[in-house]
């Protein structure tokens, strides 16, 4: 494909991520997206044979960047103090709001297992518990957590927190600080979690 | 109100009721937009003008599932409750055993939430409206119990009114994603945690006398 014909997909893309992400793809046609680029179908379809092709596409390009998908990258060595990398997300969404309503937007089209993109979800949702509950299993290995904490479950609320957090940013962005939320959250899991406050900030303060 | 004209307005009620569950089972199996005036009537034993006659047009229909479903979380007395402190919290983990009950209720919410993400959709109002009387309420419980001592003073019962509220669509939204996923013994997990934490005198704060 030419370099002009990588641009014209690119803006597509771009632009079916902006109306998915406001409402959703089921209510978005391939006429709305051609609409909002000044453009035909028929040139869409063109770069993308089918509309669940534009989806999938769509979603591969910008659902990894929010809170969820950035808990399937939190090492697992990093003590608990790594969950407050997620402030860094939370400013990265802050910036980029299709990166936080697009994964929420086409999650609900496809909670049941016939849906298209259902393992697609499926799979960051499990990644994400997995990663957090690795994390929190090294800090109690570190022995900054005790030893008597159901990690699994404290990940399980740790990945709802972060998805319903996000969800409420969206809905009103101007009534939350979405970086701030995500501080204050990690910061008052650590003190339910018994994690002394030494432990939960190492080194500077990101800002 | 003679008793004959009641018992009118009951039937209508009734028959209300009945469209109204239907379209929850329809709509949970199809989705909204694939579901019809002619597919709900049909569920509900109805024909197409019989459904018509109660709700119009399928929005309108939609807009009465909602209101419906609120009245739902508001008989658990979520919404309306005036008990605050560890008995309100815990009233949310009665909430969760309800919707546990029935899925199709909570995927239909889910469902139209995510389809209203922006100023401009039909039910964005409704739900940013939905979303902050909730919080508020939660909030509210924790700042009942920090009144009358049962929960420590140094908390931010808004900011515990916020994360609770965010910590039940998630939990509900990997519910609907995953069944191996228990809503009721996540949601009371969590809830045991944060009561105890509310409630924690903190031992490392208390001044050892001297």
């Amino acid at each position: 494909m030419t370099a002009a014909g990588d641009a014209t997909r690119d803006r597509i893309l771009k632009t079916a991520a902006t109306l998915f992400g406001t409402r959703g793809a089921t209510q978005t046609g391939l006429a709305d997206v051609a609409q909002q680029l000044g453009t035909t179908r028929q040139a869409i379809l063109h770069h993308f044979p089918s509309k669940k092709k534009l989806v999938s596409a769509v979603l591969r390009r910008y659902c990894s960047d929010d809170l969820v998908a950035a808990c399937t990258r939190l090492p697992a060595d990093g003590g608990f103090a790594a969950l407050f990398t997620l402030t860094g997300t939370a400013r990265y969404v802050q910036r980029h709001p299709t990166a936080a309503s697009l994964p929420l937007a086409l999650l609900g089209e496809n909670f049941s297992p016939d849906d298209d993109e259902n393992a697609f979800f499926r799979s960051t949702y499990d990644q994400a518990r997995t990663a957090v509950t690795a994390l929190l299993d090294g800090s109690v290995a570190k022995g900054e957590i005790g030893p008597d904490v159901d990690t699994g479950s404290v990940a399980v609320a740790v990945v709802s927190v972060l998805k319903g957090t996000q969800l409420q940013w969206v809905i009103a962005p101007d009534s939350i600080d979405l970086v701030a939320a995500i501080e204050r959250y990690v910061t008052r899991l650590g003190a339910e979690l018994g994690v002394a406050a030494s432990a939960q900030r190492p080194g500077a303060r990101s800002g | 109100v003679g008793v004959a004209e009641s018992s009118v307005e009951q039937k209508g009620a009734d028959s209300r009721t009945r469209i109204l569950e239907a379209a929850i089972d329809v709509i949970a199996e199809l989705g909204y937009r694939r579901a019809s005036i002619a597919i709900f009537a049909k569920r509900a034993g109805l024909s197409a003008a019989g459904l018509m006659h109660h709700f119009p047009t399928k929005d309108a229909l939609l807009e009465a599932v909602i209101a419906y479903r609120d009245a739902h979380d508001r008989a658990a007395s979520l919404l309306s409750s005036q008990q605050g402190g560890s008995a309100g919290l815990r009233q949310v983990g009665d909430v969760m055993r309800r919707n546990d009950d029935r899925p199709a209720l909570s995927r239909l919410f889910a469902v139209l939430v995510a389809s209203n993400l922006a100023p401009g959709r039909p039910l964005y109002g409704y739900f940013r409206e939905r979303l902050e009387l909730l919080q508020d309420d939660l909030s509210g419980y924790v700042r009942a119990g920090q009144r009358d001592g049962e929960f420590r003073p140094d908390v931010d019962a808004t900011q515990i009114g916020f994360e609770l509220m965010a910590f039940l669509d998630g939990l509900e939204a990997q519910w609907l994603l995953d069944s191996s996923i228990n809503l009721v013994a996540q949601s009371d997990t969590y809830l045991d945690r944060l009561i105890a934490y509310l409630s924690d005198v903190r031992p490392s704060e208390v001044e050892v006398p001297e």
